[in-house]
């Protein structure tokens, strides 16, 4: 078990996840002070021949009574125990407003 | 629990997910973007006095060894037991590639596959060229006008595309010039490149990374480190290697040749496209129907494999198309055919080979040992009652009489004069005095197949497919991605190919009466995806029937996005596009004495391998040894002298 913990570097978005060896991603995704609950899986780089990249997606939503819901996924870049950037891209749906918003970035360790 | 089936206008996008859990709160099921089907899972929340909004959000992948990873949020419309609209956004990322994905649709209930528009499909194969080769000039705005947007077309036009000349070549290009252009192949040349380019899995290395190192030996011209996309910079290189080594022994080409001296044969030309007009027929289909611009033959190789592949879903570990011995072992492998066959005997669905190839079905060689039941002649030489093998002329009668079978898989003329489109070799005098060229030929044979759905009673159930094996040589610009290999388990890696990346792009043109004008196909597909997108509609005719023969075939995308027009449109909408015009004087020249090119003599060499010519060898009625066969019309005395090994029909048959 490792944990991942990146950031973007104007630090609006942030991952705090633990990432099994056989592929489960669990924690935390923030966006703008939001925090995001969220699981997923991920697959490590070169483990099997044609996996060039480590890849993952998580998907998950807040705690709150009117809940906003999170998908993402990335490119992870480093080792699966000490990852050196994730491109990322997640929505959020909203059940408040009913809207999507988009956000991708690059997060490094924090 | 609830069902949710909805789609995108076009199809690209598919939502079918079914609710779950003590308050159904858990989404399980599939998102289907772009053929490719991903297994998701995620949760939702139901709009309700305090809740504005229904929203959701799932994750997943595609369940293959390297696998690209899917999640989407969205808000839904409507009651949770049947959504009236949902907004999504998506995003993808590739464990091959490396690279993020983003989609955004609006999905709606009431959408259909459209794969029950045909009961026919028609798959016409030809041989050896690559899509920038033959279509890279359509679009050459990049996009059709009018195209819905985010659409693109993957041509050449605009890209500045180029190939260095390698250093030290014995004929240098004029002064100052170091990299050849990619530009039009000039009028009237339908032969272009000539001779024929490297095939094989070495040379193809060769052209993808620009590297000679082994050739035919380890590493094959294989980088050490292999990038994860190629160059797409070796072909000048491989094309010179290829005609010193190959098809003019020990000389070496010109960079350019003049007018006078015919054919031309310098190495530039390897570089060349062929401009919409020189191909009047292809063109148009691809513009008055579809059009799929990222279709990548299976394997980076040779003919045989990159066919077998299309029915069969592998090749057994074989790259290239000898020796035949080898493959008779192998070829007892599983195809869709026998799928067909096995699907009992209340099943609607049934096939036949048409092929148009004087004396041999190339289709039963590579397919021996699993086709030999259905050959026209049982090995005893009694006419076969369950013969699937017919000639290109019953195709077109039995187009006409409405009896086309579910499965038409029609082969060109593969022996000189041949009309697959193939570069013909050194020596091959394809255009003698004609001057036609094979695909001036082949133009003719597409025409035909057009003309002959065009016309049939059938038309509107009826899909035509016009693709190609392999690329041969041709330039084409886009790297080949990764891929799932088949089951190798029990098989030998020819040449060490492990078979996780494609082969270089070909042409593929789809005609249906659901196909809109203009239709472009951006997804990527491969020669897996015929098999998987039947498999898809065939086993809702007979359910359990067609389980991916491989896991290639399993992971590939199917191609029902291709179906644009809900309503088919009337015959006055197909268009009528002029009959190619061929010199009369090609009729009647005598090809007799052409020196046999590789394929045909491999041809050759695996029909020598079949029941039926050891039946003729102990009948002694066909003694000759094929290692002394050197020209076409030795080839065909020798597959003529073996009974009921394929259909035979005369030249006239193209007319």
């Amino acid at each position: 078990m490792a944990e991942w913990r990146l950031v973007s570097s104007d630090h609006r978005c942030g991952v705090s996840l633990e990432a099994g060896d056989d592929g489960p991603l669990t924690g935390a995704l923030t966006l703008d002070g939001q925090t995001y609950n969220v699981a997923g899986g991920w697959d490590a780089s070169f483990s099997v021949p044609g996996r060039n990249f480590s890849a993952f997606a998580v998907f998950g939503k807040t705690g709150n009574p009117i809940p906003d819901f999170v998908a993402a996924t990335g490119i992870m870049t480093g080792g699966g125990t000490a990852p050196t950037d994730i491109g990322i891209m997640l929505d959020v749906s909203s059940c408040s407003d009913g809207t999507i918003q988009h956000y991708e970035g690059i997060l490094i360790p924090a | 629990m609830a069902l949710w089936k909805l789609a995108s206008h076009d199809r690209i996008l598919i939502l079918e997910l079914h609710t779950a859990g003590s308050e159904d709160e858990i989404l399980l099921g599939t998102l289907t973007y772009k053929g490719i089907t991903y297994g998701v899972s995620g949760t939702w929340t139901a709009s309700n006095a305090v809740i504005p909004h229904s929203a959701f959000s799932l994750a997943g992948n595609d369940g293959v060894s390297a696998p690209t990873w899917i999640a989407a949020a969205g808000i839904m419309t409507g009651p949770g037991t049947a959504p009236q609209r949902i907004d999504i956004q998506v995003s993808l990322s590739s464990s091959p590639e490396g690279s993020l994905t983003r989609y955004i649709a609006v999905l709606l209930p009431g959408f259909s596959d459209m794969l029950d528009t045909f009961d026919n499909v028609v798959v016409l194969m030809l041989e050896n060229r690559s899509f920038d080769n033959l279509l890279g000039y359509m679009y050459p705005n990049g996009v059709p006008d009018n195209a819905p947007l985010g659409k693109s077309f993957e041509g050449v036009t605009g890209k500045n595309l180029s190939n260095p000349v390698p250093p030290g070549v014995k004929n240098p290009p004029p002064p100052g010039v170091t990299s050849i252009p990619v530009s039009p192949v000039a009028a009237g040349n339908y032969f272009q490149p000539y001779p024929d380019p490297g095939e094989t899995y070495d040379h193809i290395n060769t052209q993808l990374f620009n590297l000679i190192d082994g050739g035919d030996q380890p590493p094959y011209n294989l980088p050490s480190e292999r990038p994860l996309k190629a160059n797409m910079n070796g072909f000048v290189n491989d094309y010179i290697e290829n005609y010193k080594a190959e098809e003019e022994k020990g000389k070496d080409p010109t960079y350019d040749a003049p007018p006078q001296e015919f054919p031309w044969t310098g190495y530039k030309q390897i570089m060349e496209c062929y401009p919409t007009s020189a191909l009047p027929v292809m063109t148009t289909l691809a513009e008055q129907f579809a059009v799929f611009d990222h279709w990548f033959c299976g394997v980076p190789s040779q003919t045989w494999c990159n066919r077998a592949f299309w029915n069969a879903g592998t090749s057994w570990g074989r790259v290239v198309n000898g020796p035949s011995l080898d493959w008779t072992v192998d070829s007892v492998g599983d195809t869709i055919f026998n799928q067909i066959s096995r699907s009992g005997l209340t099943s609607p669905l049934n096939w036949k080979v048409y092929s148009a190839n004087p004396g041999a079905a190339v289709t039963s060689l590579i397919h021996l040992g699993a086709l030999l039941p259905y050959h026209p002649t049982l090995p005893s030489g009694i006419p076969n009652p369950f013969n699937h093998f017919y000639g290109f002329g019953r195709f077109l009668t039995d187009c006409a009489a409405g009896r086309l079978p579910s499965y038409s898989f029609v082969e060109p003329r593969f022996i000189t004069p041949h009309n697959d489109m193939h570069p013909s070799s050194a020596h091959s005098l394809l255009f003698g005095k004609s001057n036609v060229g094979s695909v001036l030929l082949g133009e003719l044979m597409v025409w035909q197949v057009y003309e002959a759905i065009r016309k049939s009673p059938n038309r509107d159930k009826t899909l035509l497919i016009i693709t190609f094996d392999e690329h041969g040589g041709c330039y084409d610009h886009v790297p080949p991605p990764d891929v799932t290999p088949p089951n190798l388990k029990g098989y030998g890696l020819e040449d060490n190919f492990d078979f996780t990346r494609l082969g270089i792009r070909v042409p593929a043109i789809m005609v249906s009466s659901y196909i809109a004008k203009n239709t472009v196909v951006n997804a990527r597909m491969d020669h897996g995806s015929f098999m998987k997108t039947m498999s898809k509609k065939w086993n809702r005719v007979v359910p359990g029937a067609f389980p991916p023969l491989t896991a290639r075939v399993g992971a590939a995308p199917d191609f029902s996005e291709v179906f644009t027009s809900a309503t088919p449109r009337p015959l006055s909408d197909w268009p009528e596009i002029p009959k190619p015009v061929i010199p009369q004087d090609f009729w009647t020249t005598d090809f007799s004495q052409v020196p046999l090119s590789k394929f045909e003599r491999e041809i050759v060499d695996a029909a020598s391998k079949t029941p039926e010519a050891a039946n003729a060898r102990k009948r002694g009625i066909s003694v000759r040894d094929p290692a002394t066969i050197g020209t076409v019309g030795e080839a065909l005395d020798y597959l003529r002298s073996i009974p009921g090994l394929g259909p035979d029909e005369p030249l006239d048959v193209f007319k």
